[in-house]
């Protein structure tokens, strides 16, 4: 690996050990926890004074019509306006995360895992799509659908070629022959503990 | 916004606060920094925990990565890996000191000789300095090039192998000075 002398076989063996170790497959659930989390942490506002001029500015704004809605004339009831199209949905966020996955596949080393966790994540967001199929979640989430099947095809057809290159003698990612797994399959266990 | 297709194009976005760009860098970046991390860590639930931070970590500071490129961009993350495990070792340490407990609890008899060797040089590395840890990581965990490991760290390749033969050295007189290792041989 290295143009520097060999260290002595026991330490070679233990790097090798110590690095075949820290190729763990990413978990499903902690993957989907730690993205969630993600999102959760960009949508929410900085502290910063940008965010508190807005927000001086969004109050003063809320007064100014409160007041304007108590004149005379001035219409009783302002139109609300759907708080779906002020934040992006969750269904909406697993639909986009799964198509970042598809894309990412084919040029990843670990495709099978990627598709798998895309897989999860669009069987998770159509559950929580709208009854109406024409609304544009839903061909946003067909589109997306297809592309995961295409690119499964894609790098099935490539899975024997891809499993070669990856039994070189680099501490390797896992081969491309991983099959999908459920959150609950693996444990912690693994382990020895630190 | 369409997808991004690169990880240029993904810090722009993500810079703006589009999602599709975090889910982008979190997609491609995930699997990294969980090895990075699981090069310390034995249990895989306790590396993921990190991991989740250290992706809500890097959300707030992302503004400071001036340069869009892959090694460096990846750099960033290893980097925010790096600042949260370190925490964590002074926290374990901290909580050593308040329970004083054996250092470890690797029994030998109980794992195979692989395991448990990894479990020696996970304890051993908590032992040298952070740029010999995160030297040794680069190089024999995520197998990167003395090359790629010196863009990452903005020092000389020749630098970055001095580094190394020092950490291998340092990590060497760890493995030997711990008598379950000697046992084990």
């Amino acid at each position: 690996m290295s143009n520097m002398e060999k260290p002595e076989e026991r330490l070679q063996q233990a790097l090798a050990a110590w690095s075949a170790a820290s190729h763990k497959e990413p978990r499903a659930h902690a993957q989907e926890r730690a993205h969630t989390a993600l999102l959760a942490s960009v949508s929410k506002p900085r502290a910063s004074w940008t965010f508190f001029l807005q927000r001086g500015l969004l109050a003063a704004a809320v007064v100014a019509g409160s007041m304007l809605l108590l004149l005379p004339g001035s219409p009783s009831q302002p139109a609300k306006s759907p708080s779906s199209t002020a934040t992006a949905s969750i269904p909406s966020n697993e639909i986009a995360l799964a198509a970042s996955y598809i894309k990412q596949a084919p040029v990843s080393t670990h495709p099978q895992q990627l598709l798998a966790s895309a897989a999860a994540l669009l069987s998770r967001a159509q559950k929580e799509l709208p009854p109406d199929h024409q609304a544009l979640i839903w061909k946003e989430w067909e589109a997306t659908h297809q592309e995961l099947v295409t690119t499964e095809h894609e790098v099935e057809q490539e899975g024997t070629s891809r499993a070669t290159h990856s039994t070189d003698a680099s501490p390797a990612p896992p081969p491309a022959s991983t099959e999908t797994q459920s959150p609950g399959a693996e444990s912690d266990a693994g382990s020895e503990s630190g | 916004m369409p997808l991004p297709d690169n990880v240029s194009d993904a810090v722009i976005a993500a810079k703006k606060g589009d999602p599709q760009g975090w889910n982008w860098l979190f997609s491609h970046f995930y699997p990294v920094v969980l090895r990075y991390t699981l090069a310390h860590f034995s249990r895989q639930g306790d590396a993921e925990d990190i991991v989740q931070e250290v992706f809500v970590s890097a959300t707030g500071s992302l503004g400071k990565l001036r340069s869009c490129s892959e090694p460096v961009v990846e750099a960033w993350f290893l980097r925010i890996a790096r600042y949260r495990i370190v925490d964590e070792f002074r926290k374990e340490s901290r909580a050593r000191r308040a329970v004083p407990e054996p250092e470890e609890t690797v029994d030998p008899a109980s794992l195979a000789e692989d395991a448990f060797l990894a479990a020696e040089v996970r304890r051993a590395i908590r032992r040298l300095n952070e740029a010999q840890r995160d030297v040794l990581v680069r190089r024999f965990v995520l197998d990167h090039s003395l090359e790629r490991v010196a863009e990452a760290s903005g020092k000389p390749v020749g630098a970055v192998k001095a580094l190394q033969h020092r950490a291998l050295a340092a990590l060497e007189r760890e493995l030997a000075r711990n008598p379950r290792g000697q046992k084990a041989e």
